[in-house]
């Protein structure tokens, strides 16, 4: 069975290389495409003459085919060596080795917010179609679903860094106008970064406020998706026949909600979840926008900003490799949830 | 419509009158109430787009340094932005780009995937092999990193019709671009069973050309799911139109879009002022969701299961 598996794995990587060689030579090709480049600081140097300028793209390597940049490029990165940033001049696997946590961990915690609130959601709301509970579920899921996730965030920063207030006042002590009314209460929630300015360790409690309102805002994403389709699986499995044999075998319903539906309705959904996922990444990079959330997605958005190109190419080449892996694991699971599945 | 003169007799002791299935499927629709509501509410949101430059009052662009960051009031019902200008005439005005970014995004999109989706379904073999591979690599991608470095590079790109109303044909060009993978799996899926038909054996027994088999034959009978398809992807690319100008990299001011008005107003609501970055918001909430109804209330009402 292990070594079973272990080959799979292997197999899956080795497929994935093919992908991944693709999906850089497109990014490779528009950003060498792209303005500006690695020559535009020189271009703007009064110093230089004209063929200095040429000199200087010849020792670069410039003026080769693309082919031939592709190929050094590619070599490069294979040992190691994914280049500098145009504006920090740090490495760029340096400058994403910084960030790439606190994204990680930004979309691990909401992700599995996201699960605990819409699989329950939808189990629930499929076991009592056409309740009351089932007709809010679908709306939730269906607002869910239209919801864009940056108008979202900006409502949770208005609603809970803006007009809420921390109820305990430091001159007046707590009451309970004061959410609402207290001129000098600090906001409920603090509304961007991951520490109060200017605190270098933050404790726990610090960490744990100033990640509540992003960890809300990704949640929202994805969840009126998963609600939806948690209860159409449990609809279809529902009235499957082993559903009527466990139940005629006297099991308690709640053994065969948990035992028999829930694991069967689950393992498709895995699959979405799986489809789903690399969207996480564009998610976070709207998160820590609008958040100032240190991590790869800002971190993206402001060499965008710079037009910082080898900071560009090495942030979308890491999500490439994570999206691998995220399927991978996915279809782990899902084979895990899924006996009838070989990996073969 | 021909009908045999059997089916005629059994639906002439139903109903004097045979129904189409237009009107089968109609019948469905209006019985989806969510689907009829969300019907109102885009139709509502289309027209005051369209007639906008008529009924309201105000412009657009023309700034009034006495009316800056007004809340709503009877006057101005969605308050004035930072330079006085009346909210809610610019909501209509952006909902105008927004909705034709979508339409049109999604118009590229649905061409693309259509061509390729046949192509590899009725072809097979090699070209589905090859087809097939792109479309899942292109699933791959890391959207909206990608979007984003296009999007800078057609700032660069010196075509007029690209440039147009902020840039407004080259985000559609490069939404269309990344939105065409579900519509092609769809029509390969319709095309590999469909060419296995009799109609298909038939129309080449009488020589027709493929590409007559492809358009005039299998074609039309992949119609449904892609109508069903493309009405969800345009509700998709709004929101992916709104995210790029929300971070700056779609349609460029002062040509409105909901996602640069939420751009603009995002250091304003961090000060109070909530109405600059609700409306706009709400728009693309409206739209989405209205559109996502439709969409659900077409499926329920084409499915040929449910038909009665």
């Amino acid at each position: 069975m292990e070594i079973v598996l272990i080959n799979y794995i292997l197999r899956r990587v080795v497929y994935s290389i093919p992908l991944l060689v693709l999906i850089s030579i497109i990014v490779f090709v528009l950003i060498s495409l792209a303005p500006g480049g690695p020559m535009s600081a020189f271009e703007e140097n009064p110093n230089l003459t004209p063929e200095d300028i040429v000199r200087l793209e010849e020792e670069f390597g410039l003026n080769q085919p693309i082919y031939v940049r592709y190929w050094k490029w590619a070599s490069r990165i294979m040992v190691g060596d994914w280049g500098y940033s145009n504006v920090t001049h740090q490495p760029v696997l340096e400058e994403i080795g910084h960030r790439l946590p606190n994204t990680l961990q930004l979309m691990l915690v909401s992700f599995s917010l996201t699960l605990l609130v819409s699989i329950p959601i939808g189990l629930y709301s499929a076991l009592h179609q056409y309740s009351l509970f089932d007709h809010f579920a679908t709306l939730f899921a269906f607002v869910g679903q239209a919801i864009p996730i940056f108008w979202f965030g900006l409502i949770l920063i208005i609603v809970f860094n803006v007009w809420l207030n921390n109820p305990v006042s430091p001159r007046d002590g707590f009451a309970w106008a004061h959410f609402t009314h207290c001129a000098d209460c600090p906001p409920l929630l603090p509304g961007g970064g991951m520490a109060p300015y200017g605190v270098d360790n933050p404790t726990l409690a610090q960490r744990i406020q100033h990640m509540i309102l992003p960890v809300v805002m990704l949640a929202m994403f994805g969840m009126g998706t998963y609600t939806r389709y948690m209860r159409g699986q449990t609809l279809e499995v529902i009235y499957q026949d082993y559903i009527r044999t466990a139940r005629s075998k006297g099991l308690t319903e709640r053994m065969v909600v948990i035992r028999h539906a829930f694991k069967n309705a689950l393992a498709p959904v895995v699959t979405i979840i799986a489809l789903n996922l690399p969207g996480l990444f564009g998610g976070a990079l709207f998160t820590e926008t609008i958040f100032s959330w240190p991590g790869m997605g800002r971190l993206f958005y402001r060499s965008a900003q710079r037009g910082d190109y080898p900071l560009l190419m090495g942030i979308v080449m890491i999500n490439a490799v994570l999206i691998i892996i995220f399927n991978l694991l996915a279809d782990l699971s899902y084979a895990y949830l899924d006996p009838r599945i070989r990996y073969d | 419509m021909t009908t045999t003169s059997a089916s005629l007799s059994t639906s002439d002791l139903r109903s004097a009158k045979p129904r189409t299935l237009r009107d089968i499927a109609w019948q469905q629709f209006r019985h989806h109430q969510m689907a009829m509501f969300g019907s109102a509410i885009l139709g509502i949101l289309i027209l005051g787009t369209i007639f906008v430059s008529v009924l309201s009052p105000y412009s657009p662009t023309d700034s009034s340094l006495r009316e800056r960051r007004d809340p709503p009031s009877l006057i101005h019902p969605m308050g004035t932005d930072t330079l006085g200008r009346d909210l809610m005439t610019r909501v209509f005005y952006g909902g105008r780009i927004s909705l034709t970014i979508g339409l049109g995004a999604t118009l590229v999109g649905v061409l693309i995937g259509v061509f390729i989706g046949a192509m590899a379904g009725f072809y097979g073999g090699k070209t589905d092999e090859i087809l097939m591979r792109l479309t899942d690599l292109f699933l791959s991608l890391p959207r909206i990193f990608l979007l984003i470095i296009m999007a800078i590079l057609l700032r660069e790109v010196d075509v007029p019709i690209l440039k147009a109303n902020g840039d407004m044909g080259g985000i559609i060009l490069i939404l269309g671009l990344l939105s065409w993978t579900s519509v092609a799996r769809l029509v390969r899926g319709q095309f590999l069973s469909l060419k296995e038909k009799e109609f298909v054996e038939s129309a080449r027994a009488v020589g027709d050309t493929n590409a007559r088999i492809i358009f005039r034959h299998i074609l039309p009978n992949t119609a449904t799911p892609v109508i069903v398809a493309a009405t969800l992807l345009v509700a998709r690319n709004i929101i992916s139109e709104s995210g790029l100008s929300f971070l700056g990299f779609g349609v460029q001011p002062p040509t409105p879009t909901w996602g640069n008005m939420l751009n603009a107003a995002q250091d304003e609501m961090r000060k109070g002022n909530w109405w600059m970055a609700f409306f706009p918001g709400l728009m693309i909430f409206l739209t989405v969701i209205s559109i996502n109804y439709i969409g659900d209330g077409l499926r329920d009402a084409l499915d040929p299961r449910k038909m009665r």
